[in-house]
């Protein structure tokens, strides 16, 4: 017999938020649960893949709302405000790692092209999702947030609004040619992606 | 036609997720050319688009590791209380929340709960200290004295703070028939003091169930007033003996149920001896609890002195009984020493 759930396992996000203030333990479990798997591969996708700052992140995260649950603003969202301070967290840490962020993307960038001829000749399912995932990362910082919260998080286009600030029209803007930059990056593989639609559907899920 | 005003340029991604280019509608398609060059790059867009939203691409989901919640727990129970702001924030928003988890209702809840305990603890503690109140020392103030004997001309002026002594719960009030007690020898008064105004104990008698001086001059002791308590029905012998001629002409009694009712009782008798060292006892009885004269107040006292005859002829001392003890007995007996 499955065990029963905990009162709050139905209470919304916002309402756990005013019990971790009233230093409810519980209540900061359940919202744990809730996002952890979520913020730490964020982070992870975020900071390059590193597990490590990856797992620093997320504790550093929930950290801030178990030592100042005060800062949340109720009127918001909880979800969102959750994001807005990873994302600010991920901005910080970009400039931290400019220099380093800098030659990193030459780096792959070079890797890059090498991996596209390659993949030129393959052709194939499985290069196709090599190249994807390269063509993602070379994506500048703010268009892999996008990205990241959009096709990963799958949060709606007001919410990528309200985190990272701008209009939703901008967010719907960066989308498009998000789209268009890795269209035009994978256009070697043209005809994968219509294969894959009508294939690989069922695949990927 | 101009289209942009119809279309959202950004809107192109939601084209792009719900139509073939060949489903497009005419003005819907301009918009869609101002963004891609032509229907070839249009399939591609959703082609990649419907590919980026079933995240080919993406890895397996990453399990946190535990310890990072070992961690914050940790660090939260070491964390003091400081989410009260938060909750506060709560106040005028949120209103999807169950009412009775709305900081605004529990406000209220809580000033109700306190409002409601203070006044029965308010209501417990005033019994209480009516019960209490008989072992405590009671000043008569100057003023209540005075007002005491305003209207006889023939007392002492000065009623000085006295010590009342405390009274039993049940007092055994002697019946005392005031018609059969014998006549008194008469006396020409010429100073009569108010020493001692007992308001709980009774008729003030002595060991030899005789009426009781006081002890002293300013006090009449704890025992003479346990005494007077307890002490039987007097009898002819103990008035004859101690040459004292008084009647109480009338006692009224209030039924104790009333409350807040004035009580009234009054000495009417023309035999009242007005002589030096005289004293008045005012002995009163409560039925209930022990009270003293603090608790009664006096609202008004009349004395009628006949100076041909050199007596008092009617005393009447109208109180108030106290709250939730109505004034069962209240007896007076005009005392002169001998």
């Amino acid at each position: 017999m499955a065990a029963s759930k905990h009162p709050y396992e139905k209470e919304h996000d916002e309402q756990l938020m005013l019990l971790i203030g009233q230093r409810d333990q519980k209540a900061f479990e359940v919202l744990y649960d809730r996002y952890a798997k979520l913020m730490y591969n964020y982070f992870h996708r975020m900071l390059w893949k590193d597990r490590e700052k990856a797992r620093d992140f997320t504790q550093e995260l929930f950290a801030k709302l178990v030592q100042k649950p005060h800062l949340y603003d109720i009127s918001r969202p909880f979800k969102t405000w959750l994001y807005s301070i990873a994302h600010n967290m991920c901005k910080n840490e970009y400039a931290k790692q400019e220099v380093r962020k800098v030659a990193h993307a030459e780096l792959k960038r070079e890797d890059s092209f090498t991996a596209l001829n390659e993949s030129q000749r393959k052709m194939d399912r499985s290069s196709f999702m090599q190249k994807l995932k390269e063509a993602l990362s070379e994506l500048d910082e703010v268009k892999q947030q996008t990205f990241e919260l959009r096709f990963t998080q799958e949060l709606s286009i007001i919410e990528i609004s309200e985190i990272m600030q701008v209009s939703e029209g901008t967010v719907k803007s960066r989308l498009f040619y998000i789209l268009k930059e890795l269209n035009q990056k994978l256009k070697v593989f043209e005809g994968i992606t219509t294969w894959l639609i009508a294939l690989g559907i069922t695949i990927f899920n | 036609m101009n289209t942009n005003h119809k279309y959202d340029p950004e809107d192109i991604e939601s084209l792009l997720m719900h139509k073939q280019y060949n489903e497009l509608f005419d003005d819907e398609r301009e918009f869609v050319l101002q963004h891609v060059k032509n229907e070839e790059e249009y399939n591609s867009l959703r082609s990649m688009l419907f590919t980026l939203h079933d995240q080919p691409y993406q890895e397996e989901w990453l399990e946190p590791d535990p310890s990072i919640k070992k961690e914050l727990l940790k660090e939260f129970a070491a964390e003091k209380k400081g989410g009260f702001m938060v909750w506060l924030n709560s106040i005028f928003i949120l209103p999807e929340i169950k009412w009775y988890r709305r900081p605004a209702y529990q406000m209220a809840f809580a000033t109700a709960v306190v409002l409601i305990g203070g006044i029965w603890f308010f209501a417990v503690r005033n019994e209480k200290s009516i019960d209490q109140i008989a072992s405590k020392d009671v000043s008569i103030g100057q003023k209540d004295s005075s007002n005491l004997i305003q209207n006889g001309n023939l007392f002492a002026e000065n009623l000085s703070n006295e010590r009342i002594p405390p009274a039993p719960k049940t007092l055994a009030v002697p019946e005392v028939a005031i018609e059969d007690l014998p006549a008194v020898q008469e006396s020409r008064a010429e100073d009569v003091h108010i020493d001692h105004v007992v308001a709980e104990g009774a008729v003030a008698f002595d060991d030899n169930n005789a009426m009781a001086a006081p002890a002293t001059e300013n006090v009449v002791s704890t025992d003479v007033a346990t005494k007077a308590v307890t002490s039987a029905k007097p009898t002819k012998k103990d008035v004859v003996n101690n040459t004292t001629k008084m009647k109480v002409d009338d006692v009224k009694k209030e039924s104790e149920e009333e409350k807040n009712e004035v009580n009234q009782f009054s000495l009417a008798d023309e035999a009242i001896p007005q002589t030096n060292n005289s004293e008045v006892i005012v002995a009163a009885d409560a039925c209930c609890a022990p009270t003293t004269l603090s608790n009664i107040t006096l609202t008004s006292t009349n004395y009628n002195f006949d100076s041909t005859e050199g007596f008092v002829t009617s005393l009447t001392i109208n109180t108030n009984s106290i709250s939730g003890h109505g004034m069962k007995d209240l007896l007076a007996v005009l005392y002169t020493a001998p």
